[in-house]
């Protein structure tokens, strides 16, 4: 049973990932008053991907991309079978800067520019995710996820780190106001412009495989009641798309100093707190 | 329809490029993925990316000055791609066509596939041009290459793409 569940979820995690990025499109479409796409598009858009005639930009570049996904997988997995969360965090930071890595490899400035502020992306996010592991070590005494994921409701005791979470998934998930890297109506997508059809295909994946990845990292904070961890996973993502309807694009400037001035000290405090025993 | 055939219909993603017109056309092509007329629902995105673009949406007379550019992105869209030519101007050349600085319509300088009349082409017009292209779209593959005859004849295998867009540039 121990090993059973997490794997499944794991052989799973494309199908997972892929109705939950068709989820999110639906609400977005449901948000801004529209039908939308059906729940199963993004499988659509993943099969054609692969059916589209490969153009090759250079080789270093196409590589970069499968090892952009076989990084994200391996964070995924270290994470879904209970290993070092420190693992999962470096292995994530990894697969982003790999992404960067090929992206400049091609000469388009756009994807010049999109790989430096994906590199600002990981400068960003990453810091937050180890400050909230530091926390999470405070707690349960441990940085192995197989022993977190058996505590009891963490959000009680960690609250504020979840809050810092909260305020970095956008620029995780790419979203609005954070989504600088993306950028489409700027930079037309930055570190993906110059990857087509088949070999944009493993990019495209190893995107469901991060949200799969983001709603693990919330549902360690509400574990013990399925459904509990269930709402708390519908409760943030619906607020993130809200705030991805509701905000414009800020400057990648705006966002390292917003995450380095807000969420930072909001897990420092947490961990403050739980040092002295407050909470 | 076996799933991969079902996905190549189901998930157009949409090139749009004006050559020259008044952007009437363009506005109308705008106002299709608002709420009202929401084309999101056929799974399409409007992409501005031709290396990832399934349709191609042109717009009108081609002036010669975005002759080149016509070429360079229509080469750049990946097989199977369909274009589609949106409004009068695009058809035929409209109230330019003979002018000494337009090439009378888009097929004069790349295949077309649906033509979409119109001054400007309503937002119906071009949501069913598109479900019109679809229907092409679906009978291709990535095999069906589809150039000028001209270039054909002198390059039939099309490896070098360089080459096949100094051709059409000549011409």
């Amino acid at each position: 049973m121990d090993f059973l569940l997490p794997a499944s979820l794991l052989v799973l995690s494309p199908l997972i990932g892929g109705l939950l990025e068709g989820t999110f499109r639906k609400l977005n479409a449901r948000m801004q008053n529209r039908v939308g796409p059906p729940i199963v598009q993004p499988f659509y858009d993943l099969f054609k991907l692969l059916q589209k005639r490969p153009i090759l930009i250079n080789n270093y570049h196409v590589i970069m991309a499968y090892a952009h996904l076989v990084a994200m997988v391996i964070a995924l997995a270290t994470f879904l079978l209970g290993g070092d969360f420190l693992l999962v965090i470096f292995f994530h930071g990894m697969s982003l800067a790999l992404l960067s890595m090929g992206a400049y490899g091609v000469r388009s400035s756009y994807s010049q520019v999109g790989a430096t502020r994906e590199l600002l992306h990981i400068l960003a996010v990453e810091p937050v995710l180890i400050m909230i592991a530091a926390n999470l070590y405070l707690n349960t005494g441990t940085f192995l996820l197989s022993e977190i994921f058996n505590s009891n409701f963490l959000f009680k005791s960690m609250p504020l780190a979840f809050l810092a979470l909260v305020a970095v998934l956008p620029a995780k998930l790419k979203k609005s106001p954070f989504d600088v890297s993306e950028a489409h109506q700027e930079i037309i997508g930055g570190p993906e412009i110059e990857y087509s059809g088949p070999f944009y295909a493993p990019i495209y994946l190893a995107k469901w495989l991060e949200e799969v990845l983001s709603a693990g990292l919330i549902a360690m904070f509400f574990l013990g009641n399925p459904v509990i961890t269930l709402i708390a996973i519908s409760v943030t993502f619906t607020f993130v798309l809200a705030v991805d309807n509701s905000t414009a694009r800020l400057s990648y400037w705006d966002m390292v100093k917003y995450t380095w001035e807000i969420s930072i000290p909001l897990v420092l405090v947490n961990l403050v707190l739980n040092y002295v025993g407050v909470l | 329809m076996s799933i991969f055939a079902l996905s190549r219909v189901k998930s157009p993603w949409i090139l749009h490029y004006d050559t020259g017109g008044c952007n009437g056309c363009d506005i109308e092509i705008l106002a299709v993925l608002t709420p009202r007329y929401d084309v999101e629902r056929f799974g399409m995105i409007n992409r501005g990316n031709p290396k990832q673009a399934d349709v191609f949406l042109v717009t009108g007379p081609v002036t010669k000055r975005c002759r080149e550019r016509l070429i360079n992105l229509y080469l750049q869209v990946p097989e199977p791609k369909v274009v589609v030519a949106v409004g009068s101007c695009a058809c035929d050349g409209g109230v330019f066509r003979n002018m000494y600085n337009v090439e009378n319509g888009v097929d004069k300088v790349i295949p077309v596939d649906v033509y979409v009349p119109g001054c400007a082409a309503r937002p119906h017009q071009i949501i069913d041009g598109v479900v019109k292209a679809l229907e092409i779209l679906s009978k291709k593959t990535k095999e069906n290459i589809e150039l000028p005859e001209y270039i054909k004849e002198r390059f039939p295998s099309l490896n070098d793409r360089r080459k096949v867009l100094e051709e059409m540039r000549k011409r």
